[in-house]
């Protein structure tokens, strides 16, 4: 070989391996394209499916109180399931094993058996009870053995590694203070949907949407990559604060059913507000059955759960008798029919003739005296003279402009309007009945709203039962809420002044309260028949309609008693005055507001505390 | 020639390996991520049921009973910072500070 012929061969041996090396690693790259793009069926197989897709469960919004106490809020719990299918295979694989490595071994294994109690004793149950329920189900491959575990079920369930038996996370609606406020708060149903009370109303906003991840798993199953579009986020959602405060929630629901059991009543309801804010503080509603009785509504489904009951503060309506009066009387003096200190022809010895003939009855016939001295005595004589000046029209603008008839917008979803006769169905009697409470069925939350303009400088704010909740300085910055004028300043203040008398002078007097001057109406009406054929003789609704301070008033409360048995008490200043005057001296204290009455000022719990100071 | 082959190769290779290095990272930063994600997750659920646990332990009626336990006056919080009802804190009477005091300090109020 010449020494001109080395460099090519050199250089053609070159390209040859320059061409094999070339030719390696572009097979090399195809192949792994086609590997990553259409892979054979037989490869695909033996890999097995490389993704999986968890779900990633988001949680429903909490419903926390005005302070931030949590009402109602998602947990995540588990669920302990069996597959009794796979246990069984399982379990007798186990013993073939056995027999292989000791062929003298029993074989009289129950592998339902073994499984039974095994997981009995991690989570407590009974084995023959988990063991009928195996075979029971012997060919299904999912029973669930226990909805929710508590953690040291969990853990337990955990170190059995138990084939067949598998735990399954879920969302579990938490209602940490347990019954409180259970009617305002409602219910879910088991996948997360409000059946009542606010939980149905903020359905929308409290709903949350579940997300997924879809990702390349390892051979681990855990996570090798996902995809830009692999994973969606979990939407939790909304809290909701409501305007509830827990503490006087819990103030109003004790009081009343403490007072419900006292006078042995069907029920009772109570509202507390806030006067500035119209805010709903409290709403408590109570029901029970009574041996020998036969309810008029029945305590539908609360018995078994008592958030499934209805609010009866927004959706049952009753007529509340004298509580109405201050309303009418307030109108009445607004237009001029009478003056405070006008002498009213009241009669003296007998009932009260109407123009058409109908007898207005009172306990006490006092003859003629003041404007004034029909509400402080609650004088239905004087309101129905009252009721003959003013025209219909005049009667209809007072219900109206006090928000009878209309919605309060608390729960648009459940509430009751009430009711109220129709214009052109209004005559004489409806006239001189709606001026004593009588003809009109109004809401405890339609009551405390109206009233509101009394305890106000004559305007009613609209009222509310949930607060905006991003707005954390919300409640320390708030001021009053504006709301449509009802009533000049000056007759809602004389108003709450002959409403004062009513606890001095009146039927009110019962329920004085030794702390705070507090004004309000009593009332007493008779039940209506469920068939709409007139009244009960011996069957009533006893209610009372106060606010507190009487100077500068703080909370606006209505306590309605439901059918309380006559053998005990049923006047409204006998049963609901003393049940609002002991919500309202523990709530105004809780709320840190001074006593006003002049014999409770020394004992005032503000001056105690400067005393210890000092 | 042979050694420029070889730098050739060499430099593939490494440039593969490289490659899969960077792909590795890019796994073991998924797990990580995810793994994290996770952790979060679970701690957001502990932090719920911590908070329904710690409701359900300050029920104002156990708060109630707690407190008629302990001795000594207890002075109410004041309804709102403007209302006009002195600034008092939650706490025991006895332990007060002077509000017309110049260091006082200042109520806080969570709400109404």
């Amino acid at each position: 070989m010449s020494a001109a012929m080395v460099p090519a061969f050199r250089s053609s041996r070159a390209v040859v391996m320059l061409a094999i090396v070339a030719i390696v690693l572009v097979a090399n790259v195809a192949r792994v394209v086609q590997i990553k793009l259409a892979p054979h069926p037989e490869l695909m197989q033996a890999a097995g499916k490389r993704e999986s897709t968890v779900r990633e469960m988001a949680l429903r919004g909490e419903v926390v109180d005005r302070r931030g106490r949590v009402l109602a809020t998602s947990v995540v719990g588990h669920r302990l399931f069996v597959d009794p299918a796979l246990i069984w295979e399982k379990g007798w694989e186990q013993v073939k094993r056995g027999r292989r490595a000791d062929p003298d071994s029993p074989v009289d294994a129950d592998p339902f058996d073994d499984a039974a109690r095994a997981i009995g004793f991690a989570i407590g149950e009974d084995p023959k009870r988990l063991l009928a329920q195996l075979r029971s189900h012997a060919d299904r491959r999912y029973v669930v053995v226990a909805d929710l575990l508590e953690e040291w079920q969990l853990d337990a369930i955990r170190e059995l590694k138990l084939p067949g038996v598998g735990i399954e996370p879920r969302l579990v609606r938490e209602y940490p203070m347990d019954a409180l406020a259970a009617r305002v708060i409602g219910t879910v149903r088991a996948d997360q949907v409000g059946v009542t009370g606010i939980e149905r109303a903020f359905n929308r906003s409290l709903s949350a949407e579940d997300g997924s991840m879809t990702f390349l798993r390892n051979v681990r199953r855990a996570p090798m990559w996902i995809e830009r579009d692999g994973y969606q986020p979990a939407t939790d959602g909304e809290p909701i604060r409501l305007t509830i405060d827990a503490v006087i929630q819990e103030i109003a629901e004790r009081q009343l059913d403490a007072a419900v059991k006292r006078f042995n009543a069907a029920g009772g309801r109570v509202v507390v507000a806030d006067v500035e804010t119209g805010d709903i503080l409290a709403m408590a509603d109570v029901m029970r059955q009574r041996p020998g009785f036969k309810e008029i509504a029945p305590a539908d489904d609360r018995e078994r759960k008592p958030s499934l009951g209805r609010n009866r503060c927004l959706t049952d309506p009753f007529e509340p008798g004298s509580t109405f009066k201050p309303f009418v009387w307030a109108w009445a003096t607004k237009i001029g029919v009478f003056k405070p200190e006008s002498r009213v022809a009241l009669p003296g010895g007998g009932p009260h003739r109407t123009s058409f003939g109908r007898l207005i009855r009172d306990v006490k016939y006092y003859g003629p005296n003041t404007w004034r001295f029909v509400l402080v005595k609650s004088l239905n004589a004087g309101m129905a003279i009252a009721a003959e000046r003013m025209k219909f029209k005049d009667m209809q603008e007072c219900v109206r402009a006090f928000g009878f008839g209309a919605l309060t917008g608390l729960d648009p979803t459940m509430e009751s309007r009430g009711i109220v006769t129709p214009a052109k169905s209004w005559r004489g009697p409806t006239q001189t009945s709606v001026c004593m409470g009588h003809e009109i069925a109004v809401t405890p939350v339609q009551m405390v709203r109206a009233f509101l303009v009394f305890c106000r400088d004559g305007t009613m704010p609209p009222l509310r039962l949930v607060l905006p909740a991003d707005d954390a300085l919300a409640l320390v910055a708030q001021r009053q809420v504006e709301g449509p004028r009802v009533l000049p300043e000056s007759l809602a203040l004389l108003t709450r002044e002959v409403m004062a008398d009513v606890m001095v002078e009146g039927t009110g007097r019962k329920a004085q309260s030794a702390l705070y001057r507090i004004f309000g109406k009593t009332g007493t009406a008779q039940l209506p028949r469920p068939n709409g054929r007139g009244y009960y003789e011996d069957r009533y609704v006893s209610n009372f309609l106060g606010g507190a301070p009487l100077t500068q008033p703080r909370i606006a409360v209505i306590a309605v008693i439901d059918d309380p048995d006559k053998r005990r008490q049923h006047f409204g200043g006998e049963t609901a005055a003393p049940l609002a005057r002991d919500i309202i001296d523990e709530t105004l204290q809780y709320l840190g507001v001074p006593p006003d009455q002049e014999s409770a000022k020394s004992k005032s719990i503000h001056n105690l505390a400067a005393a210890a100071r000092d | 020639m042979f050694g420029k082959l070889l730098a050739i190769v060499v430099v593939l290779g490494v440039m593969a390996l490289a490659l899969l290095v960077e792909r590795q990272r890019r796994y073991e930063t998924t797990l990580a991520i995810s793994r994290t994600h996770a952790r979060i997750l679970e701690q957001e659920r502990t932090l719920a049921r911590f908070r329904a646990d710690v409701a359900r332990r300050v029920q104002p009626a156990q708060v109630r009973v707690a407190l008629r336990a302990l001795t000594g006056e207890w002075v109410p919080m004041p309804h709102r910072l403007d209302q006009s009802t002195p600034p008092t804190a939650p706490r025991l009477a006895a332990d007060q500070p002077d509000p017309s005091a110049p260091n006082a300090p200042i109520p806080v109020e969570f709400g109404g």
